[in-house]
């Protein structure tokens, strides 16, 4: 029953692949034909590009989740399987809570810095740098939280290519080059 | 970002350089290209110096990462070559030995039995937060399964450096920070370090320059091609004595990101041509390299990388290409190899300082 469910999967991750090499070859004709109406980069394609990348990106998230289910399927068949795992497991664990406490800290920290600043702006002299001095406060705000959801998208990336990286090496198919 | 105004610099000159002396050595991404350079050509090398660097091929590992080619080979670079979640995720040494033996088999790099009998010095420092030292150990043990005696390989990994190339300048930054340029002061010059233990024992620093940087023309060895991702410029120092006429040897310095002449930083994505960082020139001039040159008849060579980032190339940072951003076939990359056009580049520039 799980194995069908395995093979299910990998049906899925391999459809999954096939729709995005498809849709990037839809998308480069669509570009050398709209190439005779506008020109390559015309503005009128970027949503487009975009919404593509967004998609392919989602895409092989959700293939490496279920690729990652799949090397742990076919792993726990090697005769050599061991218990391993089990330790690397709780070790990536113990990693991503580590990170996340780092992260957790540096976000702190950057508010922290960012209240104590504004508490005590400049002197401004003209009304342009009394400008910038508020526009500065809100920048660095906005660059703390993106740089903190940054830092969150890689740490789900990392754990990813983690686990799918290890469980590759033990099932024996990494596909290295 | 490349400087359409200027004038083309003077060509590489030639020296009486006995190539077949000639070593490497670099910083991060630097030191990755160290490790390809040197396998690609190691007829050429007699040893190599890598400071935070991963061992050959890291960053094609792990292909199901990503459906599309290079978006895997990028994961792989920051996921599993620079920063792994535990060490058991870093590079797997005993595969990439394999894949280096297939790759020389292939012919696309040198023997691999030219290894066996040079010096490597490698280095991590235990704050590294860039690269990681569980990659760095792999690196080590990589050059152990190519054949490298231990006694041959100075491994250091218990100095509390951040990721940097270390300098006794007062005015680079305190050793432990992880920051640009990533040149930190940690009370010894890490180059001399580098060039003796490749060399064996060499005469100290000298306290006053004799030669000169000569800066020249790099685009003739990548024929001008931006694929390339490398600066207009590039520079080497040459003592007096090698300029007036005496052998000599090279040794070839590769920055690490963001240390190239013109590096700029992307600001919103875009590059901040305003305000250009003051440090462009610190990797050719105060890391040590020439002081240890003018007094042992050694030709620094600084190849210069630089950034992009567009639809073709993922560089900002201006590293040099150790994940395939120059491949023109991001399914089967070349930038490991003698073909990649930037190793083919920095080969060139060998062997003009050469004569050949």
């Amino acid at each position: 029953m799980f194995d069908a469910l395995m093979t299910t999967a990998a049906d899925s991750v391999r459809q999954l692949q096939e729709l995005q090499r498809a849709q990037a070859r839809l998308l480069a004709g669509t570009k050398e034909d709209s190439a005779k109406v506008a020109e390559p980069g015309h503005p009128l394609m970027v949503p487009l590009v975009h919404a593509q990348r967004y998609q392919e990106l989602i895409g092989d998230a959700a293939s490496r989740q279920l690729s990652t289910w799949q090397a742990l399927w076919f792993a726990a068949f090697k005769p050599d399987f061991n218990g391993g795992l089990q330790v690397e497991g709780l070790q990536m664990l113990g990693a991503v809570f580590q990170r996340l406490a780092t992260q957790q800290t540096q976000f702190l920290q950057g508010l922290q810095d960012i209240a104590s600043e504004a508490s005590r702006v400049g002197k401004a002299n003209t009304m342009s740098k009394l400008m910038e001095q508020e526009y500065d406060v809100s920048a660095r705000l906005g660059a703390l939280l993106v740089g903190q959801a940054s830092a969150l998208l890689e740490l789900m990336e990392s754990v990813q290519i983690g686990c799918g990286y290890i469980l590759a090496q033990k099932a024996g198919a990494d596909g290295r080059p | 970002m490349p400087n359409a105004t200027s004038p083309k610099a003077p060509p590489l000159p030639s020296f009486k350089a006995d190539l077949e002396q000639s070593s490497v050595s670099g910083l991060s991404s630097g030191a990755f290209m160290t490790v390809q350079l040197h396998l690609a050509h190691s007829s050429t090398f007699v040893g190599a110096g890598i400071i935070a660097g991963g061992p050959f091929r890291c960053a094609e590992s792990f292909r199901a990462a990503a459906a599309i080619a290079e978006d895997a080979w990028t994961m792989n670079a920051l996921y599993v070559c620079m920063n792994p979640l535990i060490p058991q995720t870093a590079p797997n040494p005993g595969r990439l030995a394999e894949v280096a033996r297939e790759s020389a088999a292939n012919g696309e790099i040198d023997p691999i039995e030219n290894i066996a009998g040079q010096r490597l010095y490698i280095f991590t420092g235990t704050e590294d937060s860039v690269v990681y030292s569980s990659v760095v150990d792999t690196t080590r043990r990589f050059y152990e399964l190519l054949g490298v005696a231990p006694e041959r390989i100075l491994y250091e990994n218990t100095v509390p450096a951040g990721h940097s190339i270390i300098t006794d300048n007062p005015e680079d930054n305190p050793l432990p920070v992880n920051r640009p340029p990533y040149i930190n002061n940690g009370g010894f010059m890490q180059s001399r370090h580098i060039l003796e233990h490749i060399y064996g024992p060499l005469k100290p620093p000298a306290e006053r320059l004799s030669g000169r940087i000569i800066r020249f023309d790099q685009t003739e060895f990548f024929d001008g091609n931006p694929r390339a991702s490398m600066s207009d410029f590039a520079y080497a120092y040459v003592p007096r004595a090698v300029e007036e006429g005496a052998p000599c040897r090279v040794h070839v310095a590769l920055h690490g990101c963001k240390q190239g002449y013109n590096y700029v930083n992307y600001v919103n994505g875009r590059p901040d041509l305003d305000n250009a960082v003051p440090y462009g020139n610190r990797y050719y001039t105060t890391t040590g390299y020439n002081e240890m040159a003018d007094a042992n008849d050694l030709v620094i060579l600084y190849p210069q990388a630089q950034g992009a980032d567009d639809s073709t190339t993922q560089n900002p940072d201006g590293c040099w290409d150790w994940w395939g951003y120059t491949s023109e076939t991001p399914g089967n990359p070349d930038y490991y190899s003698k073909k990649a056009i930037q190793i083919q580049a920095i080969y060139r520039m060998l062997q003009r300082l050469g004569g050949r």
